[in-house]
């Protein structure tokens, strides 16, 4: 049934059935000879968290630059919002990586606005509610108090946190996470998370979905609304975990360390 | 005054003054090697307008060969095919010699002013080039992917990343080029000339006035430091974020 269709309420970023956002069916990825991923099927949901949790080098990264229209599938059907990736016009979809790769010319502020300027084409200048936005953004992220500093002046955490703003400013309907955190310390990618998940839950971002690709399984749990456990290359889906809990999550609860147990089960090579 | 300039020039001081005290003590000819003393004591006013002739021949060649370098790069990198049929070209004229050429330059050009700005292009532009090249392409993979999530087009993947991100690659090859400037213009200048610290330096030894001789080679090593020191007081204010190493 759609509910829209009869007129009633709906809380777009909650999950519905009807509404695939990515959907992916027996895709496979291929470099060259080398099966890099696939086949793998499975569906995004509008509304969701979901988590692609796979061993180093199993091609989960592979996948999410597919989702991202930057490299091709060798076979398969992927689509966002009905349309194949990197022509999807009506759904924007934003990838952050596991390295922040700030332009080191730019402060934090200006390469926040750099997808602005981008889209501005070949003027380059944005407009007033365009720098409102990213002064928004730099707030969101805490960066307030180095919106004109230079990324060498910056942590490692304080970079990924301005990469995170700049992957928002450009407003994408889909969120993609290429082990966003991976490289930091376990304080700072906690925080960063929660950081990531205030922002998600706050409804202040066009967000519809996100995607995140990570190794660490208490990391997905802590996380998503959905496992998608991957298998070593090529990457073939082992197992769907849902996590139904409510955020804040509590390492310390059954629940939790009951469907973290499971997901291990699920992600243990057989 | 900083202990890395104190030290460097405390030994210079020393060597001066070993060079002086040899040459008095074991009287050596001055058209074999002339004291310091009598080096400075003979300057003349003279010499700056053959420093005159030889910088302004060496920046204006290092200056045409800067904006042709940088030029050529972007083609280069923008257009595959270019880059594939001219890159050995460029790399043939490279390993030849200035020397070999620089005849060939003043026949064409004459014993003036041109033969000798061309000598100083044509051998400061390869290392231009071949740095710029390599810094235009220096953008690691994600970079590019970042531009292309972004849908950005190759103006403005040249404009907002391979640009500014060759510019330290630029830098470096400027102050490379710098010192082969000047080698350019002197070289030009024994061919063929009637001005400059080459054309100098050729006569006086001819005459066996050895003083002017090493005037001359002091003096092209000063036009070869300002340039360099220049280019650092620059490098470090545009290309702030960076600083390759020159070697």
């Amino acid at each position: 049934m759609n509910l829209r269709a009869v007129g009633l309420p709906v809380d777009s970023r909650a999950p519905q059935p009807d509404a695939g956002l990515v959907l992916a069916d027996n895709v496979i990825i291929r470099f060259g000879d080398v099966d890099a991923a696939g086949p793998i099927s499975f569906s995004v949901m509008s509304g969701e968290f979901i988590s692609l949790l796979g061993p180093s080098g199993c091609g989960k990264s592979s996948l999410l630059r597919a989702i991202a229209g930057l490299i091709p599938i060798a076979s398969g059907r992927l689509s966002i919002a009905g349309q194949p990736p990197g022509e999807a016009a009506a759904m924007r979809v934003g990838l952050m990586f596991q390295k922040p790769l700030l332009l080191p010319w730019r402060t934090t502020l200006q390469n926040i606005v750099l997808p602005a300027e981008i889209a501005t084409g070949s003027s380059g200048a944005i407009d007033r509610s365009e720098r409102s936005q990213a002064l928004e953004l730099v707030r969101m992220v805490g960066l307030s108090e180095f919106a004109d500093a230079y990324p060498h002046q910056l942590s490692g955490g304080m970079q990924q946190r301005a990469a995170l703003a700049r992957t928002l400013m450009s407003d994408p309907d889909i969120l993609l996470l290429d082990e966003p955190f991976g490289a930091l310390d376990e304080f700072t990618r906690e925080a960063l998370n929660e950081k990531l998940l205030s922002i998600w839950k706050s409804g202040a971002t066009r967000l519809k979905a996100v995607i995140m690709v990570t190794h660490s399984i208490p990391e997905a749990v802590a996380m998503s609304d959905r496992i998608l456990v991957l298998s070593s290359r090529p990457a073939r889906l082992l197992e769907v975990v849902p996590v139904r809990l409510s955020h804040p999550r509590d390492p310390a609860n059954a629940d939790f360390a009951r469907i973290l147990g499971v997901t291990r089960a699920a992600a243990r090579p057989s | 005054m900083t202990r890395a300039f104190v030290v460097p020039f405390s030994f210079f001081v020393g060597l001066v003054i070993v060079w002086q005290v040899f040459v008095v003590a074991a009287a050596i000819p001055e058209y074999l090697l002339p004291s310091p003393l009598v080096i400075v004591g003979t300057l003349d006013k003279s010499l700056l307008t053959e420093i005159g002739y030889t910088a302004g021949e060496a920046l204006c060649g290092f200056a045409i060969a800067g904006v042709l370098a940088f030029t050529g790069a972007i083609l280069f990198v923008r257009f595959r095919t270019i880059e594939q049929g001219l890159f050995p070209i460029a790399i043939t004229l490279k390993t030849t010699p200035i020397v070999a050429i620089a005849p060939l330059l003043v026949l064409w050009l004459g014993t003036g002013w041109w033969s000798k700005v061309a000598a100083a292009a044509l051998i400061s532009f390869f290392p231009v080039l071949v740095n710029t090249v390599k810094g235009l392409k220096a953008p690691e993979a994600d970079f590019q992917d970042l531009f292309r999530t972004m849908r950005a087009d190759q103006f403005q993947v040249f404009r907002k990343l391979r640009v500014p991100y060759c510019l330290p690659y630029f830098f470096s090859a400027l102050k490379i080029s710098s010192s082969l400037a000047i080698v350019g213009a002197i070289v030009g200048e024994f061919v063929g000339a009637e001005h400059g610290l080459g054309y100098l330096i050729v006569i006086s030894s001819a005459h066996l006035e050895t003083p002017a001789v090493f005037q001359a080679i002091g003096a092209a090593a000063l036009i070869g430091i300002s340039m360099f020191y220049t280019l650092e007081f620059f490098e470090k204010r545009i290309v702030f974020w960076i600083q390759l190493e020159t070697e």
